[in-house]
């Protein structure tokens, strides 16, 4: 058999033998699937069966440690949908996104253009910016809690001398997810810094040649003429991981806050562990896994839909 | 509004390496003169510095009757043709060529994306903008293509793009680095008559950078020719051809290169060639070289006695390539194996061949005045026209 490799899945693929040319469906052989498995085997149990076992639970009444279980229909989706504390948690979440986003994503930005800029000790600013990245959320929420703390916190120290009065970063209900989204930021800035700045390294040299003859050398009018148009296809990559990392949000809320104070810092993720792991309903968690998934892949979706034919030039 | 260039005693150190050594060189206005060697040896550094796309470490520019080593490259009313055309990809072919004039006539603030679009007064500039460049694109004849993207275009587009970019502002300079060098063959002579043609109608100054001589030949008023961070010689490519005053210019100017021989001299004035006493042109003590054109070296015709001012000389013959009406005869001098090309044509490389000048061994011909003489050096030695000459039988020593 000569075929073996050369027929992908799926594919109409002409059979050896002399006959007329007739291309006919033909499965691909046994031993492309046995190639296949390993990979198909790993996408099945870690990804694809997950999914579909939680899908499966959502339907049903199932709590934790319980003998017996119904088949609900759609109930879970109902009483999801009808609950208000669902809305409320989604606008809390997509507010915490609409706060990250911009501000991680411009604040990249920034850091990767003046990292770029610097000559000496480029590495050096790279690597402390990319520090929250690879340091412990939980361990660093403490530091986050002493900084803006209430009364002792320095950050309300130095307010109080400057003359303000002190901000309840964390007992503010309308502060609150503010404070949170400002940690949120400082994490993920520096990630997106390392991705701009791959970005930066590819814009040919002779583009900003080009700008200066044209007359295009001032910072602003060199960024807007050459950087920003041609970190198009690196800014839509940065922006959608950006969104579903913020629209994730779950570590801070729950060491920091834990919802409060009064639910004004309720997400998704940590409603969804209370429902899951607190009050163990997991059909219902199991609905709301469900919903929160739906709402991602539309998000990244609209995104790139919305982006993709205004980045890609080449 | 063509603008003369002059550069006096430009120095440039990358690190350790000097690439540029104290070079001085005066354009006209009007002129075409293009910068020629072979790759990496400061010519397009050159250009940059001209540009002002790179600071140079000492020494002085000026366009026009202004010193412009300060200035930035937008205020030196040059403009600038790219080997990589270095279009913007997200910009339209209008956007493109319209970005100078943005540059230079719509203020800061109108110039910042959707909502400069709202800076009052930008609407009439607009407007003059796109009018220029239609007038642009239809000189170069991309009129159709104004509304489309860098990467829809062909080689050819992106060239003539390029160009009506650089033209738009009507500068006093054109600079040009190998701009023909990405483009196939038959366009590159296509594009090679349209460059020709722009310089005749715009009348401005060009500098134009190649590794490609036949390009220099071409299309320059005058050719410069950079070796090793300096220019060796300047002259119209007719000059540079018949009178090469380096070895290094003798050697690039020309397809297929000139033919050199190192020749000792056996007392200052007096060497042997393949049995015949030569006269050198000046006193020598070290080596000299020889250099003499492919298409001077004739078949020698066994029949004819050769004349007081023509040299003989053998060759080991290796290959022909037939060119069409020429062909290139590959030899090898019989003693020092050092390579021996001539041009001649088919036809009395046929004739010749079959008098008996033919098998392993041919005997060539070539007028002395045809040779050109260098020291150990490369210096041009003095012509030899005059000098050099074979000694009558009588006065032969040893």
């Amino acid at each position: 058999m000569n075929t073996i490799a050369t027929a992908p899945i799926g594919t109409t693929a002409v059979t050896a033998e002399p006959t007329p040319a007739k291309t006919k469906y033909r499965w691909p052989d046994s031993l492309a699937w046995w190639f296949a498995l390993p990979a198909s085997f790993l996408m099945l149990t870690t990804l694809i069966l997950p999914v579909v076992i939680v899908a499966l639970l959502s339907f049903t009444n199932y709590e934790l440690g319980m003998p017996d279980t119904a088949f609900v229909g759609i109930d879970n989706y109902l009483s999801v949908l009808n609950d208000p504390t669902f809305w409320h948690v989604l606008r809390n979440t997509l507010l915490y996104t609409l706060f990250v986003v911009p501000g991680s994503v411009i604040g990249g930005l920034l850091l990767a253009v003046l990292v770029q800029s610097v000559g000496k000790g480029r590495r050096l600013y790279q690597c402390l910016f990319f520090l929250p990245v690879t340091a412990t959320l939980v361990a660093m929420a403490t530091v986050w809690k002493y900084l803006l703390h209430g009364q002792i916190g320095p950050v309300n120290q130095l307010l109080h001398s400057l003359g303000f009065t002190p901000i309840e970063f964390f007992g503010d209900p309308g502060m609150v997810l503010f404070s949170l989204a400002v940690i949120g930021v400082w994490q993920l800035a520096g990630f997106n810094m390392v991705l701009f700045i791959a970005g930066l390294v590819a814009i040919p040299q002779d583009l900003y040649d080009a700008a200066s003859i044209d007359g295009a050398d001032r910072p602003l009018d060199r960024f807007f003429t050459v950087t920003l148009p041609l970190l198009g296809p690196t800014m839509l990559f940065v922006i959608v991981t950006s969104s579903l990392t913020a629209f994730k949000v779950f570590d801070t809320v729950a060491v920091l806050t834990r919802g409060g104070p009064q639910g004004a810092s309720e997400v998704i993720l940590y409603q969804i562990y209370l429902e899951g792991f607190q009050y163990l309903r997991t059909g219902s968690a199991a609905a709301m896994t469900v919903l929160f998934l739906a709402c991602i892949l539309v998000l990244s979706w609209l995104q790139t839909r919305i982006t993709e034919r205004k980045v890609h030039y080449l | 509004m063509a603008a003369s260039v002059s550069l006096a005693q430009i120095e440039k150190v990358y690190g350790t390496k000097r690439t540029l050594n104290n070079v001085s060189l005066d354009v006209a206005a009007g002129e075409f003169l293009t910068l020629v060697g072979p790759s990496g040896c400061g010519k397009s550094t050159l250009l940059r510095i001209i540009a002002g796309l790179t600071p140079h470490d000492s020494g002085q520019v000026h366009i026009g009757e202004r010193d412009v080593t300060a200035l930035p490259a937008r205020d030196r009313n040059v403009s600038m043709v790219f080997q990589s055309y270095a279009l913007y990809p997200h910009m339209t072919v209008a956007e493109n060529i319209a970005t100078p004039l943005r540059m230079q006539r719509l203020p800061a603030m109108a110039r910042i994306p959707l909502i400069g679009r709202f800076w009052p007064g930008s609407r009439k500039r607009r407007a003059d903008i796109a009018q220029d460049v239609a007038a642009v694109a239809a000189q170069v004849e991309i009129e159709n293509l104004l509304h489309s993207r860098p990467a829809q275009l062909s080689g050819g587009q992106r060239q003539r793009v390029a160009v009506a970019r650089a033209m738009v502002k009507q500068p006093g300079v054109f600079l040009m680095d190998e701009p023909l060098s990405n483009l196939d063959a038959r366009l590159r002579v296509h594009m090679r008559a349209e460059i020709s043609a722009l310089h005749q109608r715009t009348g401005a100054t060009f500098i134009y950078v190649t590794h490609d001589q036949v390009e220099a030949m071409t299309l320059s008023t005058r050719v410069a020719v950079v070796m090793d961070g300096s220019i060796v010689q300047v002259g119209t490519p007719r000059e540079l051809y018949d009178n090469p005053q380096d070895i290094r210019v003798a050697r690039f100017i020309g397809s297929p290169e000139m033919n050199m021989l190192a020749i000792a001299p056996d007392s200052p004035h007096h060497a042997w060639l393949n049995d015949a006493a030569i006269e050198l042109p000046a006193q020598a003590t070290d080596t000299v070289h020889m250099g003499f054109r492919p298409e001077h070296l004739k078949l020698a015709d066994h029949s004819t006695h050769h004349g007081a001012h023509s040299l003989r000389l053998a060759a080991l013959f290796e290959r022909m390539e037939v060119l069409g009406h020429d062909a290139l005869l590959f030899c090898r001098h019989p003693d020092s194996q050092e390579t021996i090309v001539a041009r001649a044509p088919v036809a009395d490389v046929d004739q010749l061949r079959s008098r008996g000048n033919s098998g392993d061994k041919l005997t060539f011909e070539m007028d002395l005045a045809h040779t050109f003489w260098f020291d150990a050096q490369g210096r041009r030695l003095p012509s030899a026209t005059s000098v050099c000459a074979i000694l009558p039988l009588h006065k032969r020593v040893s």
